[in-house]
């Protein structure tokens, strides 16, 4: 009977195992296991690291209670209480642990120095510098793929650092080619050359801050975004001493309710920031909505796909993350962020073959381009590539791509594979995966 | 019912308590194994490798601003001893106190000196990890034992939540 064997376990261990005098630690040798798990001492500890709790407490007092009433059977209330007290701990625990996790992986604001310049690639790589460079519309550009307009677009900035709007799309090129940090730089500089005409550039810095963790910035760009429009601007006076989340979102809250009611339709900008918030905030099911609803407005766009495959995916929902990365790709099949980010769903999957997989076709994407004249880019209407320089293109910059591939190396515990990831050698991948 | 629950958590602080002398004294079995050349993280045979590349990943490409918040909340010494469905023990150490600047705070094989030893079974770890299974739930199970600073136990969660890959927006 489990009620006896408690009853003995507690006069011949448990009582010991608490009241003992032993220090824990320093007796190995002690055949009296009781004494040398946990002494008082040890005892303390514990209701020291349950002391925020007070269902702790209750459980300990539960605790003595039933210790000195070892004959009584303990009756279901007092085995109610215990469970319960155990249960709301647990409960208090995982929800400070998720606090505690928003603070472990993001409330930090970017270091100054971080994100100030824009890393070129090197003049010699890119044929857009050269003199004999046609000089390309921005239809032209948007017709390139993403690694050649990210050349054409680094070219016309490097060439007119004025150039706001270059800054801009230059930006958002980066975001689709995962590289929030070079995103970052060339967004501010358009937000600092143009702050009102491309203040929708405020949501797109936003989003790479939050990918790089960082949630003040993050913050700081969405009420830019708010005090730069002529429209919601007035909500910001709103402002009520909550949180900086809270304060920032009741404004964003405040602009869905006035377009929705001022227009037929709701701001799909507005409902991108909101989505972007209730990310940051860990609030999945909601930034799905809010995602859903700008892509009811713009459902070709394909960056929103993603937006909305990245928040399943931190939900938890794989499956239907991926349907959406599919249809961003379906979209635009060079979108190297959703490959990246099938990767990562392939590793939370624990397939990580597979992600190796999607990451290294994603590298053959961005580097394919500036491989030499090999004459890929004839596509319609597609200006063809300048290059000829032959060599492959390196980024200085770490690339989130390289370092996943590396780790899901590691995972597979393949040293070579690992060092080629250190050179960034895709050619070493050749005939070990598909891609 | 909960009785049950309540009989499994003894039987557990007993199990541990009993095995405790070997665990504190003692190298667990597998690290005596020599390790490779690359001192990887890696073990085949064990799912939660791939958890302890990941925490070790993660800690390397953070913003040294984002690696210091993270370890000053926890600063502690973790030893992870991963028993295996084939019944190995595979040892691993995670370090947020003396090595948490380098951004190497994941090693295979006993630390010098841990501050909470966990023993837990591999798949259980995985689910852990993957936060589908709280450390508190393993814990109040059986399936988590714990010795040592049982305070650290509880900063877990967030640093793995912290090195889970996340899909960028």
């Amino acid at each position: 009977m489990w009620s006896q064997e408690f009853a003995k376990g507690l006069e011949s261990q448990w009582a010991e195992e608490f009241d003992g005098k032993a220090a824990p630690g320093e007796s190995a040798d002690q055949s009296n296991w009781a004494n040398q798990f946990a002494g008082d001492e040890e005892f303390r500890e514990l209701e020291e690291a349950f002391s925020n709790s007070r269902s702790m407490e209750d459980w300990v007092h539960e605790y003595r209670k039933n210790t000195a009433h070892l004959s009584n059977e303990p009756s279901d209330l007092e085995w109610d209480a215990m469970a319960k007290a155990w249960t709301e701990h647990g409960q208090e625990a995982s929800s400070s642990a998720g606090r505690g996790a928003t603070e472990v992986g993001s409330g930090y604001r970017a270091d100054p120095e971080a994100y100030q310049n824009y890393d070129f690639h090197d003049a010699d790589v890119n044929p857009y510098l050269r003199a004999s460079a046609p000089s390309l519309t921005d239809e032209q550009i948007r017709q390139l793929d993403l690694s050649e307009a990210v050349l054409a677009l680094e070219a016309r900035v490097q060439r007119n650092p004025q150039d706001a709007r270059a800054w801009y799309q230059l930006g958002v090129r980066q975001q689709e080619n995962e590289q929030d940090g070079l995103a970052i730089a060339s967004l501010r500089k358009a937000v600092e050359l143009n702050p009102t005409e491309l203040n929708n550039a405020w949501i797109d810095l936003a989003v790479s801050f939050t990918n790089e963790n960082c949630r003040v910035d993050a913050y700081d760009a969405l009420q830019s975004w708010i005090e730069t429009h002529p429209e919601y601007r007035q909500f910001l006076n709103n402002n009520d001493g909550s949180s900086r989340h809270q304060s920032i979102e009741n404004v964003f809250l405040e602009a869905a309710r006035h377009s929705s009611a001022s227009h037929r339709d709701a701001d799909a900008e507005v409902q991108i920031a909101l989505g972007v918030l209730f990310h940051i905030a860990e609030d999945y099911d909601k930034a799905t909505d809010c995602f859903q609803t700008a892509l009811n407005l713009r459902p070709q766009e394909y960056m929103l796909w993603n937006k909305l495959g990245a928040t399943l995916a931190n939900a938890r929902q794989p499956q239907r993350a991926m349907d959406a990365y599919f249809t961003a790709l379906e979209l635009n099949p060079s979108y190297i962020r959703a490959r990246y980010n099938l990767a990562i769903s392939s590793i939370n999957l624990g397939l990580h073959r597979e992600a190796a997989e999607h990451l290294l076709g994603a590298l053959a994407l961005q580097t394919r381009a500036t491989k030499g004249g090999e004459g890929e880019l004839d596509g319609k209407g597609k200006e063809p590539a300048v290059s000829g320089g032959g060599g492959l293109l390196h980024n200085r910059i770490s690339s989130n791509l390289w370092n996943t591939l590396k780790m899901t190396m590691q995972i597979l515990d393949q040293p070579d594979l690992i060092n080629a990831c250190d050179h960034q050698d895709l050619d070493a991948f050749q005939g070990k995966f598909d891609f | 019912m909960l009785a049950t629950k309540l009989d499994t958590l003894f039987k557990t602080v007993q199990e541990l308590a009993a095995k405790s002398p070997s665990v504190s004294s003692a190298p667990a079995p597998a690290s005596t194994s020599a390790p490779k050349a690359d001192a990887g993280v890696a073990v085949d045979g064990f799912e939660s490798s791939a958890l302890f590349v990941q925490l070790a990943h993660a800690f390397a490409t953070m913003a040294p601003a984002e690696r210091k918040r993270a370890v000053q909340g926890v600063r502690g010494v973790f030893q992870f001893n991963i028993r295996n469905a084939a019944g190995q023990t595979q040892t691993w150490a995670l370090d947020l106190k003396n090595t948490a600047e380098s951004g190497e705070v994941v090693a295979r094989g006993a630390p010098a000196k841990a501050d909470i030893i966990l023993t837990v079974a591999d798949a259980d770890f995985v689910s852990i990890g993957q936060g589908k299974t709280s450390a508190q739930g393993a814990f109040l199970t059986g399936k988590l034992k714990l010795k040592g600073n049982m305070a650290l136990a509880m900063k877990l969660e967030p640093v793995l939540k912290a090195a889970r890959p996340k899909a960028s927006l």
